[in-house]
């Protein structure tokens, strides 16, 4: 009976050392291909140009109207190009130091990517466009 | 009993390690190959929407190692206004005027372009005629009292469209039009869309260095295709099963029609590689 008791207790030793093995094998288990840092931003700047070569972005930031609504108006315009993978905030700078980050969480890792625009039509106004852009949980 | 206790967990355990090794291999080989793929497609991507010098599709020797369907053009905003402060005759009265001259002198922007891929848009993208008179750019325009109009003109510096030129009256030229800075937009350019269309895919793909199978699709603003580029006759297939990785981006291109331009447009490019 004691033999057995230790033959037991043997391969219960076994058996917390394969675990221990296992552990330290497959600690760093591959992860799966996620959206990198530099797509993200690339798809952001992409999704910006896009907008201003068909025509969209000047008229909206020299529209006159308030920069909160025409900041919003893009957004929308930008949700349907961007994956639904990522949030973004955009911020219109008229100054460079005008852009907040109020509205970006500050747990995370955040991407920033500008866009300058130099006029319009009759305006010569500097304007910054920036996109504060972060992947979703 | 003990021992068949015993040779019961080992088993139990042995045969877990089994499965975890098993898996993460698999794992390991499956994400590495998404991975590869997915660096071919946003790489591929990167260099549709790249430039690149001008190659032919029927010498399969000037393939291009980027794909580069992109072209520079050129925009810029004329502003025809029929009040008083813009009447060349400043004591003249307002008329409504129909007909009006619009003149651009197109040595005013310091480069020689595509004067065939000229595009005159109205304020409701309507295409507005226009013709070459010297080295003015002239176009006809209705404009009724205090009226302003705002006008979009492109033109493209290395393409080879055909002349769509149409009568332009000269008699009437009451206002002087005002004409905005140039800004410089990248579109999809017809010719390369056109070109591509008809390479050979087994040596394009060659010529772009890529290990994987590839397709690439081009749609309009309503989402129909206008280009469907893949191996073989077969231009709908896509594998269902297997890795196949898909990355898209919006895209402004030249439309035309039998090598004359008539508008641009938006659309997107799809671009899928698996194999």
């Amino acid at each position: 009976m004691t033999k057995g008791y230790l033959y037991t207790m043997e391969v219960l030793l076994t058996v917390s050392m394969i675990f221990i093995a296992i552990i330290f094998a497959f600690r760093s288990a591959p992860s799966k291909p996620a959206l990198e840092i530099s797509l993200i931003k690339r798809d952001a700047f992409s999704a910006l140009e896009y907008l201003d070569n068909s025509g969209n972005l000047r008229p909206l930031v020299y529209s006159g109207k308030p920069l909160d609504i025409v900041e919003m108006q893009i957004e929308d315009l930008l949700r349907a190009m961007l994956t639904k993978k990522v949030e973004f905030e955009v911020d219109i700078c008229k100054n460079s130091d005008d852009c907040t980050t109020e509205n970006s969480p500050e747990n995370r890792e955040v991407i920033v990517v500008d866009y300058y625009l130099s006029g319009y039509k009759k305006s010569y106004d500097f304007y910054r466009v920036r996109m504060y852009v972060w992947k979703m949980i | 009993m003990d021992y068949i206790l015993a040779i019961g967990i080992f088993l139990l355990m042995f045969s877990v390690l089994i499965v975890f090794s098993a898996n993460y291999l698999q794992t390991m080989k499956n994400t590495l190959s998404v991975s590869l793929r997915r660096g071919t497609a946003t790489d591929l991507l990167e260099s549709i929407t790249s430039y690149d010098s001008s190659w032919n599709y029927s010498n399969v020797f000037s393939y291009p190692s980027k794909l580069g369907l992109k072209t520079d053009m050129y925009r810029f905003f004329v502003l025809v206004n029929n009040s008083q402060n813009y009447l060349k005759n400043q004591s003249g009265s307002l008329t409504a005027l129909t007909n009006e001259l619009v003149e651009i002198n197109k040595t005013a922007f310091g480069f020689s372009f595509d004067e065939n891929s000229i595009l005159i848009l109205d304020e409701n993208g309507n295409s507005v005629g226009y013709n070459i008179s010297g080295d003015n750019i002239i176009f006809n325009v209705n404009v009724s009292i205090n009226e302003a109009r705002w006008f979009t003109v492109y033109f493209d510096d290395d393409s080879n469209f055909t002349d769509q030129t149409s009568f332009v009256n000269t008699s009437l030229n009451n206002i002087t039009e005002v004409t905005y800075p140039l800004e410089k937009i990248n579109v999809i350019q017809y010719k390369k869309v056109y070109d591509l269309n008809l390479s050979n895919y087994t040596a394009m793909k060659s010529a772009l260095g890529l290990d994987y199978d590839f397709h690439i699709r081009l749609y309009n603003e309503s989402g129909d295709t206008f280009l469907d580029y893949a191996t073989g006759y077969d231009q709908s297939e896509i594998p269902e099963r297997g890795n196949v990785i898909a990355l898209q981006r919006p895209i402004i291109y030249q439309y035309a029609s039998s090598w004359k331009i008539s508008d641009i447009k938006e659309g997107k490019i799809v671009v899928y590689v698996f194999g």
